[in-house]
């Protein structure tokens, strides 16, 4: 409003030069932002390395197998990379691995995962202690050793990729060792390995080609690279990403006959495409952020060269956040660099620190020159005017600037690699890199069906059978659909089994059996596909009046069940915090003496830390009389007969949680109650006292209505965290029943399923959306 | 707001003294109920035996599993103790002897009976010096227990059930049983020992300090804009905020950790207040924007009148305007902070000197097979308590928040 064009003034001559150096400067600095963005992006070493393909086994060329040994029950034995660090230490393909850096290998607890797992902290917790190998122990024909392995540093795991492009390239997790290279070596979880083949395996034909068998370590007529053309040429008939390859192999039993397999059908998993690889590494929000925010810099640039006002206000919006933007860089610089690692004992190198943070700081200097001349003379001598729209619209986005910052970063970028994440098959500690899956995650999830059930009569009275225990519930008779399913699995299984026996019976023309074959696979995918998209009942409601109930399926029933669960855990418990709150918080808003204190204990419960509180909880909820809960209702109230099972799939375990909850969320209810009402004049209320009004009209009418503002931010916001519960239903009912954030948990850390687990995110994420948007009408918080 | 002429917005207005007395001892009851048993319980040992495998390292292996393990020929130690219906309790066995004896090829190490108190053993209190003895027969089900150079020397019988104590006959091996909980300072002693305990508090102290002023400033900020300033684009961004909290943690904690790892800042403080704004933004910038919302526009005409810019009349005016909300929204974030736990334990995972209170609370299971309740409850104790001395202080700002809102009129 002071934007008048009175007392404008022309530019001097200086000032002129002034203003084109300060568009210089915001150019540079638009281009500036471009190109680290775009370096960001084109020199970045993990998209890299993803688009690359898989890395060796921790890049020591060492990969651990399980093995059945004649005569032994197990043993770990290690497959070694030709060339490579482990293959120079003198490993050899067949070595039993027994120990890891002191760490004794146990057979009966660990699996071959768990044995790469403890290589892998091994070789980590070496890197941090900066040792350059770890001592592992081999046993080789009853000769233990100790050998040296190199610890694979960063680079080092590229320089090992020879046998790679020989190998991991098609995809099936299966190696053919070097020397002598005809024996197989499928990476553990691999598709290989789903199909059967075992380390050890010795190859004999690939499709039609037979491969001689060579029984000296001396490379025979075929040479290795030939033998894995053969695998890859085989690969001919395309389907999607998938092919098939069959292999014969034969296997050394136990007994010390050998037995020939063969017609194995391997399915091909590409590599992550770049578009994953894209997507997870780097993503679309921080580049399109580089090149809006350098895009728009150029453009106040450009304006401002025009002497133009508004662009003039908005160069000083960017000079100022830019600064402090540089200024917080350079601080992480000159942490991350002084500090020199993250654990290491070296003193902080403030030279180190300060080399890494001054570059950064320099483009502050003509910056802040620029902002200090700009701003004594931006009213001055720049041209045109601003409208009251245009400046609040500049006003309110300078003030923005830090919370979209946040936004972006904190935020955005995270959920957008949630949202990718759920489009593959990613898999924590995988050894294949995730592969595009569309929407099959959210499929599995979401789909549902329905089925009408009659109940189980009892044959005396021809009523409901109801159980012994519980809330007396009707026992169901089972879901229709999971009879079909089951049907259909079982006529098929009982189809596949004379094909197998005409198959194995060897009276075949190879265009017969490549027949039989093909039907084989038909039956066998429709079976996995039944397999994988089995309905299993999530819940009964019982239709009114009649002995029938009401089914819902579920693909994946326990989703369905924990949605149930969240709903009914988080209507109840808002309701009951928001009373509970209310009245908390017009109790320590009334004068009396002791309300200080009064307002502290108020919010003890939501003082303590969750985690710890759960398992207080916990603690007071036992079943017998060790919990606190059943000694003061049993005991000493004698509300109760016997001991309350409270938190037993039998109890009422629902509104245990619910008190839980109440507990230790009201007070967050309570102290936004009491900030809301310490806002409310107390001089409306005496017009309603001159009406006349009584005090529970002037209550409902007046202290309601103006709380609700305040009332609508702490429900949206209690609604929001209730939705989201995790730590209650995590410590107190664990896998059993889940709310939909801890079956989100249990995808990731029990099935270790990312892919999965990221859909689940999404999907409560959708969830949440569309209950907020209609809950935010319904509660009516944008009406201001 | 004297006691004549309370104010509307206070319980004391529709109810009389009485029943206000009686809800005041009920809400104090419900918030407090449960943490004065806290306190009660963090003075107690634990159940299990991993107090005394923290205290006596030597005997880390003597808990209950040790017990059901004791060597086949030997009684069932565990099955008398329950026959006692002493199911609360645990068994210490200890070697008085100047050597350590193997036992059925179990080492028991040397030790002093230096530490052993008064305990309460169903209704029978063992005095240290006394030689209660454990019977090891090997079969207990025999008439007459053949022993082992073990012999049965002393039993307490308490509702029909034997509670048998033996020694051997050389007395080298004395075995006592050992009451579960006892009365005890030492989880709080034993805190204050800790020093990744205390460092973890200070962790605390520090991120959440600064997450909140980071949080305030830049919801307030934020706050400002949405509240009383019109322009296009207004609602998007306050739903853009609010979608923040719409993930699960546990669903962004992945992307998260590889942002902070790229960012080379893991393993630190930082991490922690980089990525806290996640929660403690959004209802910041929403409350804020309601408070600002809230307040007459008058006002910020009336200094704009006066000459003041608009910087100057957001944080000379309105700001201290907002007082309570800044206070209770600003409480609100520090206690999210401080009891933060999924984040604080992922991003520290590199370097747990790093790590805040939450976690390290959590990780007092590390040495034993059990569960450590009651350590866990006397560190819960511990934190509450500078939260609560905070309360306490800010509870004012709230009150004068009230009087700055009077004086608009």
């Amino acid at each position: 409003m002071t934007t008048t064009s009175s007392g404008k003034r022309h530019p001097s001559d200086q000032e002129a030069l002034f203003i084109k150096l300060t568009s210089a400067l915001l150019f540079i600095l638009g281009i500036g932002i471009l190109v680290v963005t775009a370096l960001s992006i084109l020199n970045n070493d993990q998209l890299q390395r993803a688009i690359d393909g898989p890395e060796y086994a921790y890049g020591s060329g060492l990969d651990v197998q399980k093995i059945e040994i004649p005569n032994q029950s197990q043993a770990f034995a290690v497959s070694v990379v030709a060339d490579s660090p482990a293959a120079n230490q003198g490993l050899q393909a067949g070595d039993i691995l027994t120990a890891i850096d002191s760490a004794l290998i146990d057979l009966e607890i660990m699996s071959p995962q768990d044995v790469q797992n403890l290589l892998a902290a091994a070789f980590s917790s070496a890197q941090i202690a900066g040792n350059e190998t770890i001592p592992i122990e081999v046993n080789r024909a009853g000769d233990i050793s100790t050998i040296d392995l190199p610890v694979p540093s960063v680079t080092s795991q590229f320089e090992l990729n020879i046998p790679r492009a020989n190998t991991q390239d098609i995809g099936l997790g299966l190696h053919l060792l070097p020397i002598p290279y005809y024996i197989l070596d499928p990476e553990s979880g691999s598709p290989a390995d789903a199909d059967g083949i075992r380390y050890g395996d010795l190859l004999i034909s690939v499709g039609n080609r037979q491969i001689d068998r060579i029984e000296t370590q001396v490379t025979g007529d075929l040479p290795l690279e030939e033998v894995q053309s053969l695998v890859r040429e085989d690969s001919v008939e395309l389907n999607d990403d998938d092919f098939r390859l069959y292999l014969t192999y034969e296997r050394l039993l136990p007994d010390g006959s050998t037995r020939t397999f063969d017609g194995r059908i391997i399915n091909k998993r590409i590599p992550s495409s770049t578009l994953v690889a894209f997507m997870t590494h780097v993503g679309f929000v921080v580049p399109l952020l580089g090149l809006f925010l350098g895009l728009m810099i150029i453009q106040v640039g450009y304006t401002l060269f025009q002497n133009n006002l508004t662009a003039a206000r908005w160069a000083l919006v960017v000079f100022t956040w830019l600064s402090i933007g540089l200024f917080i860089v350079s601080l992480r610089n000159f942490w991350t660099e002084g500090k020199g690692g993250i654990v290491t004992d070296d003193p902080f190198d403030y030279g180190e620190g300060l080399l890494a943070a001054l570059p950064v700081l320099i483009p502050i200097i003509p910056m802040a020159i620029a902002l200090r001349w700009l701003s004594s003379v931006v009213n001055d001598i720049f041209e045109g005017e601003e409208t009251l729209t245009q400046r609040n619209t500049r006003f309110a986005w300078s003030l923005l600037i830090p919370t979209v910052a946040v936004l972006l970063i904190v935020a955005a970028r995270p959920l957008e690699q949630t949202f990718v994440s759920s489009l593959t098959d990613e898999r924590l500690g995988g050894t294949q890199p995730p592969r595009w899956v569309g929407i099959d995650n959210y499929k599995t999830l979401l789909s549902i069906r329905f089925d009408v059930v009659d109940c189980q009569k009892d044959e005396d009275t021809g009523e409901c059978k109801r159980t012994a225990t519980g809330k007396q519930a009707i026992q169901w008779e089972d879901a229709g659909i999971v009879e079909e399913q089951d049907g259909r699995t079982l006529d098929l299984a009982r189809q596949l089994s004379p094909l197998t026996s005409q198959l194995n019976s060897g009276e075949l023309s190879p265009d017969e059996s490549e027949n039989i074959r093909d039907q084989i696979r038909e039956i066998s995918n429709e079976i996995s596909t039944l397999a994988d998209n089995k309905y299993a009942p999530a819940t009964n409601i019982r239709l009114p009046n009649s002995d029938k109930s009401l089914v819902i399926l579920g693909t994946d029933a326990e989703f369905i069940k924990s949605i149930g669960n969240t709903l009914r855990f988080t209507i109840s418990s808002v309701v009951l915090e928001l009373i509970l709150g209310l009245v908390i918080a017009m109790v320590v808003n009334s004068a009396f003496a002791g309300r200080g204190l009064m307002r502290a204990a108020m919010l003890v419960p939501w003082a303590i830390p969750t985690v710890v509180a759960a398992t207080l909880w916990e603690g007071m909820l036992k079943p017998d009389q060790s919990g606190i809960m059943n000694k003061l209702v049993v005991d000493t109230l004698g509300l109760a007969e016997s001991n309350v099972q409270w938190l037993t799939a039998l109890g009422p375990w629902m509104n245990s949680i619910i008190a839980v909850d109440v507990w230790k969320t009201t007070p967050f209810m309570a102290l936004l109650l009491l900030a809301g009402l310490q806002t409310i004049p107390q001089d409306i209320y005496e017009a309603a006292d001159v009406d006349g009004a009584s005090k529970f009209r002037q209550f409902w009418s007046i202290t309601l209505p103006l709380l609700r503002p305040t009332i609508a931010i702490a429900l949206v916001f209690r609604t929001l965290d209730a939705l989201r519960a995790f730590d209650v239903f995590q410590v107190l009912l664990g896998e059993d029943r889940r709310s939909m954030a801890t079956h989100n948990f249990y995808k990731l850390t029990a099935d270790n399923d990312v892919g999965y687990a990221s859909s689940v995110g999404v999907v409560i994420f959708a969830f949440i959306l569309i209950f907020t948007v209609i809950y935010v009408r319904f509660v009516g918080i944008d009406q201001q | 707001m004297s006691d004549q002429n309370p104010s509307r917005t206070d319980v004391i207005y529709y109810v009389n003294r009485f029943a206000f007395w009686l809800l005041i001892i009920a809400i104090a009851l419900f918030t407090l109920g449960p943490f004065f048993y806290a306190v009660s319980i963090s003075f107690r040992t634990n159940n299990q035996a991993t107090q005394e495998a923290r205290y006596l390292p030597e005997s880390k292996n003597f808990t209950r599993q040790f017990v059901s393990n004791f060597p086949n020929s030997t009684v069932n130690i565990t099955d008398i103790v329950d026959a006692g219906n002493f199911n609360q309790e645990y068994i210490e066995i200890e070697n008085i002897s100047s050597e350590d004896v193997n036992l059925n090829g179990w080492v028991i190490s040397n030790r002093q009976n230096d530490d052993i108190e008064n305990f309460e053993f169903g209704n029978v209190t063992l005095e240290p010096d006394q030689n209660f003895r454990l019977y090891t027969g090997t079969d207990r089900n025999a008439s007459s227990p053949t022993t082992t150079g073990w012999e049965l020397s002393e039993a307490i019988w308490e509702d029909g059930n034997e509670a048998a104590l033996a020694t051997g006959e050389n007395n080298a091996q004395s075995i006592y049983v050992v009451g579960g909980q006892i009365f005890a300072t030492r989880n709080y002693t034993g805190l204050l020992d800790n020093s990744d305990f205390l460092r973890s508090l200070l962790n605390s102290a520090v991120v959440s300090s600064v997450t909140v002023i980071l949080a305030l400033i830049v919801g307030a900020f934020a706050a400002y804009a949405l509240g009383r300033v019109q322009f296009r684009g207004k609602l998007v961004i306050l739903y853009l905020v609010l979608a923040m909290t719409m993930f699960p943690q546990i669903s962004v904690l992945s992307g998260l950790f590889r942002i902070v790892k790229d960012l080379g800042i893991d393993g630190s403080l930082i991490a922690l207040v980089f990525t806290y704004p996640i929660f403690t933004l959004p209802f910041t910038v929403w409350v804020l924007t309601s408070f600002f919302q809230g307040l007459p526009d008058e006002i910020e005409q009336a200094a704009l009148v006066d000459g003041a810019t608009t910087f100057q009349t957001f944080y000379m005016i309105l700001i201290p305007l907002t007082a309570p909300a800044l206070a209770t929204t600003g409480l609100l974030a520090f206690i999210a902070a401080w009891n933060e736990y999924l984040f604080a334990l992922t991003f520290t995972l590199t370097n747990p000197s790093a790590q805040t209170v939450p976690p390290q609370i959590a990780n007092f299971s590390g040495l034993s097979f059990e569960e450590p309740f009651t350590d866990r409850i006397a560190g819960a104790v511990v934190v509450t308590i500078p939260l609560l001395v905070l309360v306490l202080i800010f509870q004012r700002r709230i009150v004068e928040g009230l009087t700055a809102g009077a004086v608009k009129g």
